[in-house]
């Protein structure tokens, strides 16, 4: 049975039931509009769209302003037996939001309100569709922000942070959406709306709002979350150092992260990376830069400064002042080089991220390096950095540029490419994704990702959850 | 097939294959939630239907039509440093969906208005004769866009310019032919500024001012594109008049807070962004309070004119109106006739003023 056969596409008595719960204007099957939701930000996607391919195309595209609408959609698909796939900014690079199956595709972007501000909590409750660029605006003007700076802060939006774990930029000090979240309202498969309640800690049972954190729609439809807010801080001031080696700098930030000193930004830049960002510094080949910048409360900040600076004199680093922090405020939403790649017929780019624990990152960064490099061929290029710290460890951020032989090999070379990254992490005992999620190019490793028994267990949830499989199927590998 | 890609291949790629960072900063997309008017997906419809993939139809133009195309993009573009820029592709895409008789209705009812009244405002006018400046002053040029949208602010730049004393002249002109080509109507942009050209060639040396950032972002940047240089310096009157303020009158004390809203073509088209701020610094007792977003970054008011879409021209002007009421301010100063009749239309209550018109006010 083909996969158009096991979901029929939108029909004229379907349409009609849509334009029903929604209005005329806000169900379209456009093919316009059809094509220009064939793609998120999946890099074989975009290219694929650019030359006008429509695998990835829903069959009708809806645009709910509330909730009810949404159940009311979610309603009518399972009746019909359709696939809905949640579609936010779009911005999300694993393929989560393409339309894999057709079906209806619910752009949440009209969905944008604030719906509630708790300044005694410091809590935000808002709908699930607002950009994150417009929201830090709005909460910025009453002296807030999440702290929540993805680099595509400006294309994505609270529901697709939460469904891919997403992390910002400040994480080291603002958390990561696993710790922003407080509680979530959430359309379920079958039409019923669920509230978390927004308390600060529960016992009750398995909390709930971790089943969505990463669900990637699959499970149901964020419609509202409500998420920690912090004051605007009061101070920031940032450093930044050159090790002579990676290690030396992940050991660096080991010792201030153990010391239990939290610095928004923690960047560490392999040496290609450095070489590439600061030539103009005039480092030696081999050398790592370390950037830290520090926010909050004037004295929290003056402290954390002071002994994140001491700490680092323990490696003897050079010191490269506020250089380099003000070059990466000034451009760290540009992901230019990588779209540059993409524009090339042949040429493919992906950013990809894994996490790991202190005693094996700085192998874990070697190895994949060294078995990237070698599936990208000798046009290619690896080079990387970590930019997210726990308690526990941090993160690789690994970025790759290749080129394939023709267009057909675009794919090939991709796929070669993730799994030598991907195979290596996990050999090394790291993850699949720290923060991207799976989506669709991913979900083929996610068996070994969670073992036989984990994934068996979360096709099983799925099963329970929705058991007609209509909420964006294809994606965790499911 | 056009030459779409051919003369603008490079901007058209860099933005199709692009991760969108521009998006927040996309008013048409934040007023409706519609991910085909993301610049991305509006660059590659025109390059699909340039390449012959697409069709060329109603529906596609409209997308076109939707952008405001007033360079806000550009503050968060992750390729800035590069120059890149989308107004061109996208007023030669237009010019393109014009060629093909497929221009919206209201896009083409613009038009329509320009050629029966030489203005998009459909306004019937006997242009007065120029009148020459004496002393090498300044000449005041206004086309309908003043006179329909802002006439008190154009008295007021009268008298001002009087107090200044260099003895100005003034010149209207039926349109400058700005909107005509943001409007992908090339013919009748390329007829106004001929017509501009000749008219400010007949007249002597001497600078020109406007209170238009429109106008003078045409004259100052676009002419010299078009190939009408004017060898003649282009101020906006807020330039014009920070230049001189010794000259200026005393003002009253206003005990109010205002805010201003930078247009886009005077903040992020002409780099005007301290000028009217120090004039507004001269009246006593008013205290100036910034939006959120303000000077190159600040925020749309709404389109200039011929606009396919109503409701969303209103979500963008109110969810600017609101950015601005947000600072608590009791009154709003602008400057520029299309930003004061954008702001004013949201009708939120509170009152709105052209830059010149309150400093005339509060002599
Ligand atoms: C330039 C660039 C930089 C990036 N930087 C970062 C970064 O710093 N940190 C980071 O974490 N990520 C980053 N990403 C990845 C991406 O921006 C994030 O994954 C983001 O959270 C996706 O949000 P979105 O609204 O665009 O989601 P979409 O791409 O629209 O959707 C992503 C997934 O979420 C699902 N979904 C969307 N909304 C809902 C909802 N309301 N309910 C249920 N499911 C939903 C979709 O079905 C899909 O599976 C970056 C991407 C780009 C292109
Ligand atoms: S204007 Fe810049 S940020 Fe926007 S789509 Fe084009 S290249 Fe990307």
């Amino acid at each position: 049975m083909s996969q158009s056969e096991s979901h029929p596409s939108a029909d004229k008595a379907l349409l009609d039931e849509l334009i029903a719960v929604l209005a005329p204007e806000r169900v379209s099957c456009n093919d316009l509009d059809r094509l220009a939701y064939a793609r998120d930000t999946f890099p074989l996607a975009i290219k694929g769209v650019a030359q006008g391919d429509r695998t990835y195309q829903p069959d009708v595209i809806v645009w709910p302003e509330t909730r009810e609408e949404v159940a009311a959609v979610i309603r009518l698909a399972a009746s019909h037996g359709i696939p809905v796939v949640p579609y936010g900014g779009g911005s999300g690079i694993v393929g989560g939001a393409l339309s894999v199956q057709g079906g209806i595709l619910l752009d949440l972007k009209k969905m944008n309100r604030i719906l509630a501000l708790d300044s005694l909590s410091l809590t935000v409750t808002v709908q699930s569709g607002a950009l994150g660029g417009v929201l830090e605006d709005q909460l910025g003007a009453q002296g807030y922000t999440i702290g929540h700076y993805p680099q595509s802060i400006y294309s994505s939006t609270v529901g697709g942070w939460i469904a891919h774990r997403g992390i910002g930029t400040f994480s080291t000090r603002y958390g990561k959406m696993d710790d922003i979240v407080v509680s979530l309202e959430v359309v379920l498969p079958d039409g019923q709306i669920m509230t978390t309640r927004s308390v600060p800690q529960s016992a009750a049972g398995p909390d709930l709002n971790r089943l969505f954190l990463g669900a990637e729609g699959t499970l149901g439809v964020v419609t509202a979350a409500t998420l920690k807010l912090h004051p605007l801080p009061e101070a920031r001031t940032h450093m930044a150092f050159a090790f002579s080696s990676f290690a030396d700098g992940v050991e660096c930030v080991r010792r201030v992260i153990h010391r239990d000193y939290r610095p928004a930004v923690v960047r560490l830049y392999d040496p290609v990376e450095t070489q590439a960002q600061f030539s103009s510094l005039g480092l030696e080949p081999g050398q790592a830069v370390l950037l830290f910048v520090v926010e909050g409360y004037p004295e929290l900040v003056d402290l954390t400064a002071r002994s994140v600076r001491e700490i680092a004199r323990g490696l003897k680093p050079r010191d490269l002042g506020t250089a380099v922090g003000d070059y990466w405020l000034a451009n760290r939403f540009s992901t230019a080089s990588l779209c540059k790649t993409l524009t090339k017929p042949y040429g493919v780019a992906d950013a990809l991220e894994v996490a790991n624990v202190w005693s094996r990152l700085a192998q874990t960064y070697t190895a994949m390096k060294e078995q990237m490099e070698a599936a990208a061929g000798p046009n290619g290029q690896v080079y990387g950095h970590c930019s997210h710290f726990y308690h526990t460890g941090g993160n690789l951020y690994m970025i790759f540029h290749a080129e394939a032989d023709s267009v057909e090999e675009v794919s090939d070379i991709y796929y070669r490419i993730l799994d030598a990254a991907f195979k290596t992490s996990m050999g090394n005992g790291g993850t699949l994704t720290h923060h991207h999620g799976v989506g669709l190019g991913k979900g083929r490793w996610m068996p070994q990702e969670l073992g036989d028994a984990g994934f068996g267990l979360l096709q099983r949830v799925k099963r329970a959850v929705d058991p007609t499989n209509i909420m964006n199927p294809g994606k965790l590998g499911l | 097939m056009s030459d779409l890609i051919k003369t603008h291949g490079l901007e058209l790629d860099r933005c199709a294959f692009c991760h969108d960072q521009c998006m927040s900063a996309t008013p048409e997309v934040v007023a409706t939630g519609d991910q085909t008017l993301v610049v991305s997906r509006v660059a590659n419809f025109i390059r699909l239907a340039d390449q012959g993939r697409l069709d060329w139809t109603e529906g596609l133009a409209k997308r076109l039509f939707y952008g405001l195309n007033d360079g806000l993009q550009y503050e968060y573009c992750l390729v800035k440093k590069e120059g890149h820029r989308i107004e061109p592709f996208l007023r030669a895409a237009r010019a393109e969906a014009v060629r093909r008789g497929l221009a919206p209705a209201a896009v083409a009812a613009a038009a329509a208005r320009v050629r029966d009244t030489g203005n998009v405002f459909g306004c019937l006018e006997t242009l007065p004769e120029p009148v020459a400046p004496s002393r090498g002053g300044p000449i005041l040029v206004h086309d309908a866009a003043s006179r329909a949208l802002t006439p008190d602010a154009l008295a007021a730049a009268r008298l001002l310019l009087q107090d200044v004393g260099d003895g100005p002249g003034e010149l209207a002109i039926a349109s400058c032919g700005m909107v005509e080509f943001d409007l992908g109507y090339v013919d009748l942009s390329q007829a106004a500024a001929h017509h501009v050209h000749a008219a400010l060639a007949a007249l002597p040396e001497g600078p020109v001012v406007t209170g238009d950032p429109v106008l003078a972002y045409a004259l100052r940047v676009m002419y010299p594109q078009w190939g009408l240089p004017l060898n003649r310096q282009v101020l906006h009157l807020s330039e014009y008049l920070v230049d001189r303020t010794d000259l200026l009158p005393t003002f009253r004390p206003r005990n109010e807070v205002a805010t201003f809203h930078d247009p886009a073509a005077l903040s992020r088209g002409l780099g005007i962004v301290d000028a009217p701020r120090a004039l507004l610094a001269r009246v006593s007792g008013l205290t100036l309070v910034e939006p959120v977003s303000s000077g190159a970054a600040a925020g749309s008011d709404g389109p200039l004119a011929g606009y396919p879409d109503p409701a969303v021209a209103s979500a963008i002007r109110h969810a600017r109106f609101n950015e601005l009421v947000s600072t608590g301010a009791s009154l709003i100063i602008t400057s520029s006739p299309y930003s004061k009749a954008n702001l004013e239309a949201a009708d939120g209550g509170t009152p709105v003023f052209d830059l010149i018109e309150f400093l005339q006010s509060a002599r």
